[in-house]
């Protein structure tokens, strides 16, 4: 059954946009990490307006960390103190990154900086994938140890420093802020939750204890994926929520079956197969950059 | 029964009756469509339209028919670096979303060119219009609206007879909604004997264009109601993660 999607504005069959959204659903429920950059990619190689694919994206994230951020706190293991200075960042990062967004959708290079945006952060995330596989085979079943030193001592003089009690540390304001802002900066322009860029900052920057670390990512992610999906709703008029009512049915039933998943398969040597994937996927945007197009001028309507 | 429907009969020409009007046999040109009506619905996979009419004096007739008009930006790729990127674009004001042209004749032994602009006849004197002159983009724009079927040449005109004419008016799946108008036009010695204008519309109807609308003319709520449903979702699957 073909299904119109009324901001894409393109015809697509329903079920192949469920099963979409169930196939990221595992991914993000068997390795943690959340399928949004690998759906967005997806979504636009099957015709759906790249400014679509990264506006609805961010809106579908929303679903996975509010359930994900509700689960969290059930167990008391989110860290709002902190958490509140990464929205703060988030919602700066979000908000700059729209603006960026919409002033290159007006230049007409939005597509491309996507597509760069995409293929760059894909191979960084496949790399890290292979690194955690390999070193996982090395040191077995060692458990991670905890980063106690301080990495960058510079970062301890910066003004502004708080205690936070959740996470037992003390950290200069701008910390928590900058990175929400990082963050939110990839949330707005590539429809991504960037937890895996998120994940190593609150664990080697912030020095959190690990067991806070997921759920006070999943807190700011929440905040930032619904403001920047305001915000794209309000200035560039690209969510799509057809399209992410389609996506989150197969996406909420996929990450159930993906968590079940993981307690069975070998997840940790899966992360090679899914790197894979990722470069596959880098490969395939990176090919569409540098082949001549089968169409050298692009119209777009700009004001009725 | 059948009394009743002669008296309903009687009824719808009472008005007749009750306003004679002088009537002239003899308009030298008088047309209509099939349906002043394009409904864009979730399926829709173009249209056709049929024009019909008679003329009662000899002429050649052309049929121009127009979209709501917009602006346009188009824009050309050129490889830098080896990667194909947008490098230049042109802005053209007030372009019809909709343009097909058809005559009995070709137009130039019809009209002289300054009745021609004057009337927007031609699909590149319209384009250069909209760009105050001549450009490197209006032959791309023309290929490019036409591959999308917005300026399309309508099916040649066919008489029955001497009279009778018709033409068939094709609209294409992505058309634009809004206000269209066919206009015909009886030429005879380089002049316009007489013409009729035959206004339209495309609308968009089903739950698509409803929240297409939402989207365009309450943001705000739209943004905020995308919120709300993946949140429902969210809290679904929390539910769900609990069992």
């Amino acid at each position: 059954m073909h299904i119109y999607l009324p901001i894409a504005e393109i015809s697509v069959p329903a079920f192949q946009l469920i099963l979409l959204g169930g196939f990221t659903g595992i991914i993000a429920g068997m390795f943690g990490i959340g399928g949004g950059f690998l759906l967005t990619p997806i979504l636009i190689f099957i015709g759906i307006p790249p400014a679509v694919a990264v506006a609805t994206s961010a809106n579908q994230i929303i679903a996975s960390s509010f359930s994900g951020f509700l689960h969290h706190l059930r167990h008391k293991r989110v860290d709002l103190g902190l958490g509140h200075y990464l929205v703060a960042g988030g919602i700066l990062g979000a908000s700059l990154g729209v603006w960026l967004f919409s002033a290159l959708n007006r230049a007409g290079q939005i597509d491309l900086i996507i597509t760069l945006l995409y293929v760059t952060t894909l191979c960084i995330v496949a790399a890290i994938m292979v690194r955690e596989a390999v070193s996982f085979r090395r040191q077995a079943h060692k458990s991670e140890p905890r980063q106690e030193e301080i990495l960058f001592p510079s970062l301890e003089r910066l003004p502004w420093r708080r205690a936070f009690a959740r996470s037992g540390v003390t950290h200069s304001l701008l910390l928590p802020v900058t990175i929400g802002i990082i963050t939110g900066l990839l949330v707005a322009l590539m429809g991504i939750g960037g937890g895996f860029l998120m994940l190593p900052l609150m664990a080697y920057i912030l020095r959190m204890p690990p067991g806070v670390i997921v759920g006070t990512s999943l807190y700011h992610m929440m905040f930032t994926t619904a403001f920047a999906t305001l915000l794209h709703a309000v200035t560039t008029q690209t969510v799509d929520v057809v399209l992410a009512a389609l996506l989150l049915i197969g996406s909420v039933a996929g990450a159930q079956w993906g968590a079940r998943l993981s307690h069975r398969l070998p997840v940790h040597y899966l992360r090679g197969l899914l790197a894979l994937i990722l470069f596959a996927v880098a490969l395939r945007l990176a090919y569409g950059l540098f082949i001549t197009p089968p169409e050298i001028y692009t119209l777009t309507v700009i004001a009725p | 029964m059948k009394f009743l429907l002669s008296l309903l009969l009687l009824f719808a020409a009472l008005p007749a009756y009750a306003a004679p009007s002088p009537v002239n046999f003899n308009l030298p040109l008088i047309a209509d469509l099939s349906t002043h009506t394009i409904e864009i619905h979730a399926n829709f996979s173009g249209a056709e339209l049929l024009l019909y009419g008679a003329r009662n004096e000899p002429g050649d007739l052309i049929v121009l028919t127009r979209g709501p008009a917009a602006d346009l930006r188009l824009r050309r790729k050129e490889k830098i670096a080896g990667m194909w990127m947008h490098v230049e674009s042109m802005r053209f004001s007030n372009v019809p979303l909709y343009y097909a042209l058809a005559s009995t004749a070709p137009l130039a032994t019809l009209l002289d060119a300054s009745q021609r602009r004057a009337l927007g006849i031609g699909a590149d004197m319209v384009i250069a219009e909209a760009v105050g002159g001549e450009s490197t983009f209006n032959a791309p724009l023309e290929q490019q609206l036409v591959q999308r079927g917005w300026f399309s040449a309508a099916t040649p005109i066919r008489f029955f007879g001497e009279t009778l004419f018709k033409s068939t008016l094709i609209f294409p799946d992505s058309l634009a909604r809004g206000d269209y108008t066919a206009e015909i036009y009886l030429v005879e010695g380089g002049k316009i004997i007489s013409s009729q204008t035959i206004p339209f519309r495309a609308f968009k109807t089903g739950m698509d264009a409803w929240i297409f609308d939402i989207a365009h003319e309450r943001p705000w709520i739209y943004g905020i109601a995308a919120i709300f449903l993946a949140m429902m979702f969210g809290w679904f699957a929390h539910r769900l993660m609990g069992r």
